[in-house]
């Protein structure tokens, strides 16, 4: 494979947020409150993939970063999700899981210090929100819809989500392992895939941002 | 690790579940779009057939209302009618036999009370059945209306209208004289107007009915609030005609003060029926 190729990808995957929040910022006033919330972790997202690949860069370590997203992003999924549940007991459910979460989190930065990979956050991160996502497809074919789905941002949106976190969640589970026991270019090529996964996931919300309408 | 042999065991691991995740996500969205899809149709074609069930129950019920009428505007005219001629004419007679001043005056007022009932029962039959619209047609209708209106002294009023009306369906005449009268109406009856006019304009197959006054004004949200104890049935059943012909009704407020009625139908939707 070529190098060349394989920093392309992380580049791209870097900057993809670019598209979703620039529209997001144009389309501002007309967005949902959920779009608002995902396009607020666009922004975060896009600062911490900036500066993670500065560091990189300037060889510094950039995991720690990693934290700081899984964290905030974790939050923000969960509150559109919170929004978006129809049933109360899942919206508290959603609560319940977060706090969870947030142990998970703690526990796992204080056995493994920040300077490693986020693992079992991440692979926490992963399940949850595959669940979330099969979840809320669900509550769609339940409800009525009075629209096809290609004009619901919600549908784009959790579509996003699913594939991201559903392809990413092999990599996120062996993470430590592969940084561990693979070599060198054996872990670069590997980290492609949530770059371009993240790469899908950023043209799904675009899409999703795109076919926004003000409701009623 | 470290064996190349297994690390490319490995890669291939790897790919092999993640592309599987990823085929199991990406068929369960396509499954949520299509199934969607197909609930969505599905439920579109039910209301399709819900509101054309719909229409013609609608259209039912006004039809079987118009006969209702007719039958009682013809018993009314035909028994009613003929039996009041009947009473006037003994009546007459009867002032022959009748020897006393005061029997006499009597049968004068009797005599005057049987033509009031007679042009009464007349003037009901009429309008319960405009002969003027089937014979000469809307226009003429209308215009009669307008005449019986401005006879009262009560407000002003006037009649314009724009366009061919000679080639109207029997049904979209008779809607329109139903709903441009309970318009008038109720401009006579709530709107304290002094002034009322009417507009009809066609446009090829664009038919405006408008109806305006100067009167009082009303919301018609505020009419929605009202119990039906209270509603009258005159807007419902503008409605119902309205909705029949596939058209709008719009009640705008007038400026500075009243109201203005607007019934807007597409002909062409009717003329291949
Ligand atoms: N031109 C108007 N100006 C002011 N108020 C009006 C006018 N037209 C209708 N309204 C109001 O709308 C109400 C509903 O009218 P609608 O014709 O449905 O009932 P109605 O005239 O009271 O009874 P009905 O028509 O059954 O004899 C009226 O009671 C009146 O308050
Ligand atoms: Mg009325």
């Amino acid at each position: 494979m070529n190098v060349d190729f394989l920093q392309l990808i992380l580049t791209t995957s870097s900057y993809s947020a670019i598209l979703p929040l620039g529209l997001g910022i144009f389309k501002w006033r007309s967005l949902s409150f959920e779009l608002k919330i995902l396009s607020a972790y666009l922004f975060l997202s896009l600062l911490t993939d900036i500066t993670t690949l500065q560091l990189a860069n300037n060889l510094i370590n950039n995991l720690p970063l990693l934290y700081v997203l899984t964290v905030l992003e974790f939050a923000l999924f969960s509150w559109v999700y919170y929004n978006i549940f129809e049933s109360f007991h899942l919206k508290k459910s959603v609560i319940v899981i977060a706090a969870l979460f947030f142990l998970v989190f703690v526990i796992s930065l204080y056995q493994n210090g920040v300077s490693s990979y986020a693992t079992a956050p991440r692979t926490v991160e992963s399940i949850v929100f595959t669940i979330y996502a099969i979840i809320y497809f669900n509550q769609i074919l339940k409800g009525n819809h009075s629209f096809g789905l290609e004009k619901d941002a919600m549908f784009w949106f959790n579509g996003g989500l699913l594939v991201y976190f559903a392809g990413s969640l092999l990599f996120f589970s062996l993470s430590s392992f592969i940084l561990e026991h693979a070599s060198l270019e054996m872990q670069r090529k590997l980290f492609t895939t949530p770059a371009i996964l993240n790469i899908v996931q950023k043209l799904l919300f675009t899409i999703a941002i795109w076919v926004s309408q003000r409701k009623k | 690790m470290g064996q190349p042999t297994e690390e490319i065991n490995f890669l291939l691991l790897f790919l092999t579940g993640t592309l599987g995740l990823l085929f199991l996500a990406s068929t369960l969205i396509l499954f949520v779009f299509i199934n969607q899809k197909r609930m969505l149709s599905q439920r579109n074609k039910l209301q399709a057939l819900k509101s054309s069930y719909q229409q013609e129950m609608l259209k039912a019920a006004i039809d079987a209302q118009e006969k209702e009428r007719k039958r009682i505007a013809e018993d009314l005219h035909d028994e009613v009618g003929a039996v009041l001629s009947l009473a006037k004419l003994n009546a007459n007679r009867a002032n022959e036999y009748s020897a006393n001043e005061e029997g006499r005056r009597l049968n004068k007022d009797t005599i005057q009370f049987i033509d009031d009932t007679i042009n009464n029962v007349r003037r009901i039959s009429k309008d319960l059945l405009p002969p003027t619209l089937e014979e000469f047609g809307l226009i003429k209708a209308i215009d009669e209306l307008v005449a019986k209106v401005r006879a009262s002294n009560i407000v002003r009023i006037k009649f314009e209208y724009r366009g061919e009306f000679n080639n109207l369906y029997p049904e979209i005449e008779l809607a329109l004289y139903r709903i441009a009268q309970e318009l008038v109406n109720n401009a006579l009856k709530h709107a304290d107007a002094g002034e009322i006019e009417i507009y009809l304009e066609r446009n090829e197959n664009h038919l405006t009915l408008k109806v305006l006054d100067d009167g009082s004004g009303f919301k018609v949200e505020e009419i929605d609030r009202k119990s039906t104890f209270e509603k009258g049935i005159g807007l419902k059943n503008i409605h119902s005609r309205v909705s029949m012909l596939d058209g709008e009704i719009n009640y705008f407020p007038n400026l500075p003060k009243g109201t203005a009625a607007t019934v807007e139908l597409d002909l062409s939707t009717r003329i291949h029926k």
